[in-house]
């Protein structure tokens, strides 16, 4: 119950934000270029919102086929069926964002002098864009080869952009600009969208058997080597499933990609003069640019074995083990991301002995604080069922909440310590010096872990039976 | 091997398992029947130390199975599709039990060949996730798994059920087989009176939680049984 007020605040929280992003973005806009048109800057913005939307759809949005099949007994027309579908899907996150974003800024707008119906086919053709892209994700649900060339895409596009005259986001600003002048293009936009609808109803309809579009089986299995794990006895082979777990089930594949997404986290908090000058700003992203994967992965650790935890609990192996291979799994994810951020360097080596500060923390802190939150956070899990953005009640406890206070609040604290009485670098060579201690003691605090997760065996057991 | 004392389970003040003494020897085939709610998943849940006894205990060769986690090195056990792991081909699941056994990868392979007319060329070399496989070919991957490394005891809940008639009957000789090699103490519950009674040596009868017939089969206990359900 409290679990959900607090995601009601959140989502409030989230809204009243986006609304004030669309209500502020043109002021903000005029202010820091005036010398260039605030709409086409606007633009420019919206084409890579489209990218990030686009991308983000693929990892959260739930394939509407994998609900067609409890209806398909039912005496109800195919038709109905499918467009009933069709029409839910709509219910969904980013389709309320151009409600909430681009609509405040048409009226900042109308206010501004433009005239109401060119403000208005401007936010019509940019409704139909964020409709047309619901549906076209329908197609390429579950597709890799789709990942893959939308990353070649986009690396190409960018080297274009790079190298030549030619850009990709002006030229979408230009046809913008162009569509809201001529009101006869809302056509266009409608007519694809009514096109693309039509289509998501055949490939539907087509696939409405069990043995086609509905069925599971159709997965091939991803067989990567890990040789080089089977040379570490049953350490390597916990580890191996860990990571087949992660490339093989829909729900960790998210966690990859917000680990991806963390690592970028500093580009944002070293570059702006806002972040740059305050420390506790700065501990904070040397937390997550290394310790995205940790921390989101640690805090739900028994979850993810949810479904065969009854195996776990029957076989040959201890708690400790197998809180071990968890560590290590961490441990390796900092010290891949660690290595991935020395592109940090560029911005100096005083950016790059933040982020390693912080990477060494979360080896020995970090990562041991989560694996202890873990013991408490005892909601099954669907693994190959995507996580629907912001609705994800699983992941989300007061137990939780209240974890995140010495998760950030720690390093912040020892940081600032260090900093007041010693100052200069202190702070960062604070957290160093913590982080290997508790790498050195690591093998007492995961008996101690270990104990933990042991004592609640019997209510994890029976809250993941419930799964 | 395996000594229950005055062993109970509630479930929010409603008794579900009452059992005051039951030994099983080491080798015996114990078979468990009753019908839906008696108990006998719970027994089973206990003997494993997957639900915690509101009195009493379960003696695995001596260990106490709520004290200490030795009895894991000598029992397997097979009770529903949690003790699968869905996202990993029968080979790799296979191997990851048996490297917990300490049985090697090419020792799994040639220990598999004596399964292959069990698996029908269903299961194996599939290229196919386990949660990708029929019911019947999950819960095969699931019960050979309990025979790797030949562990003492071996606790099999329904294990006919899901099965078509060909394998429930190459199952049987499966088991028959390893009992011979092996000395394996079986624990077996279903609701299939003639594979039980073909298969166990001792027939136990729960009806809400009490042990209420112990039998040593023979001809007659198949009669007995029936008699039994038919009331």
């Amino acid at each position: 119950m409290i679990a959900k007020i607090f995601i009601a605040l959140f989502g409030i929280y989230l809204f009243v934000n986006i609304m004030a992003l669309g209500v502020g973005a043109y002021y903000i806009v005029e202010k820091v270029f005036p010398d260039e048109p605030t709409i086409s800057l606007i633009n420019q913005g919206i084409f890579f919102a489209f990218l990030i939307e686009f991308i983000s759809r693929y990892f959260f949005q739930q394939s509407p086929s994998t609900q067609v099949q409890s209806w398909i007994l039912l005496p109800i027309k195919k038709r109905i069926i499918i467009n009933n579908l069709l029409l839910r899907s709509l219910i969904n996150l980013f389709n309320f964002t151009p409600w909430l974003l681009y609509f405040p800024i048409a009226v900042v707008r109308v206010i501004e002098g433009t005239p109401w119906i060119t403000a208005f086919i401007w936010f019509a053709h940019l409704l139909c864009i964020t409709l047309i892209l619901n549906y076209l994700i329908f197609f390429i649900n579950k597709s890799h080869r789709f990942l893959i060339s939308t990353f070649v895409l986009i690396s190409m596009g960018s080297g274009l952009e790079y190298y030549t005259d030619f850009s990709f986001y002006r030229n979408f600003a230009l046809g913008l600009e162009w569509l809201e002048q001529n009101p006869i293009s809302l056509l266009l936009s409608c007519g694809t969208l009514v096109l693309i609808y039509r289509l998501a109803y055949h490939y539907l309809k087509t696939r409405f058997y069990l043995d086609m579009g509905l069925a599971k089986n159709s997965e091939k299995v991803l067989q990567l080597g890990f040789a080089f794990l089977g040379g570490y006895g049953r350490l390597g082979a916990f580890l191996k499933n860990d990571l087949r777990l992660l490339l093989r089930n829909a729900r960790p594949r998210q966690i990859l990609l917000l680990t991806f997404f963390f690592l970028f986290y500093g580009l944002l908090f070293f570059t702006m003069d806002m972040y740059k000058t305050n420390a506790v700003m700065l501990v904070f992203a040397s937390m997550f640019i290394t310790g995205g994967f940790s921390l989101s992965y640690g805090q739900q650790v028994p979850s993810w074995d949810s479904e065969y935890y009854g195996l776990l609990m029957t076989q040959n192996l201890t708690y400790r083990e197998y809180l071990e291979s968890k560590w290590w799994l961490m441990a390796s994810s900092v010290i891949i991301t660690l290595i991935l951020s020395s592109f940090y360097l560029i911005l100096g080596w005083k950016f790059f002995l933040i982020v390693t500060a912080g990477a060494i923390y979360n080896l020995g802190i970090g990562s041991f604080i989560n694996l202890y939150s873990g013991a408490f956070h005892r909601v099954p899990m669907k693994l190959n069922v995507k996580a629907k953005a912001f609705s994800n009640t699983q992941a989300f406890n007061v137990t939780q909440l209240l974890f995140t206070i010495p998760k950030l609040g720690l390093p912040v604290l020892v940081f600032l310590i260090a900093d007041f009485f010693i100052g200069g670098y202190a702070g960062w060579f604070a957290l160093i010096i913590i982080g290997s201690m508790g790498i050195i003691t690591k093998n007492l605090v995961l008996n101690h872990i270990a104990k933990i997760y042991s004592s609640g065996k019997y209510k994890t057991i029976e809250a993941f039976s419930k799964n | 091997m395996i000594l229950i004392e005055n062993l109970s389970k509630k479930y929010e003040d409603k008794e579900v398992l009452n059992i005051p003494k039951l030994s099983i020897k080491k080798g015996e085939k114990f078979g468990l029947v009753g019908n839906n709610g008696a108990g006998k998943t719970t027994l089973f849940n206990l003997i494993l130390d997957l639900v915690k006894p509101n009195s009493g205990q379960v003696l695995n060769n001596d260990i106490a199975v709520n004290k200490s986690e030795a009895w894991k090195k000598h029992t397997a056990a097979f009770i529903d599709e949690s003790f699968l792991i869905g996202y990993l081909t029968p080979e790799e699941y296979l191997y990851f039990v048996g490297q917990l056994r300490g049985v090697n990868e090419s020792q799994v392979d040639s220990w598999l060949e004596q399964f292959q007319v069990f698996f029908n060329d269903e299961v194996l070399g599939q290229k196919k996730y386990i949660r990708n496989l029929s019911k019947g070919n999950q819960k095969k991957v699931g019960l050979v798994s309990t025979f790797l490394g030949n562990p003492d005891c071996v606790v099999l809940d329904e294990p006919f059920a899901n099965l078509d008639p060909s394998s429930q009957i190459r199952l049987k000789d499966i088991i028959k087989k390893q009992i011979e090699n092996h000395n394996t103490t079986f624990l077996i519950s279903s609701h299939d009176l003639n594979h039980v009674t073909d298969v166990c040596e001792r027939i136990v009868l729960l009806e809400k939680g009490l042990p209420i017939k112990d039998l040593t089969t023979d001809s007659d206990t198949f009669g007995q049984l029936e008699a039994y359900f038919k009331a």
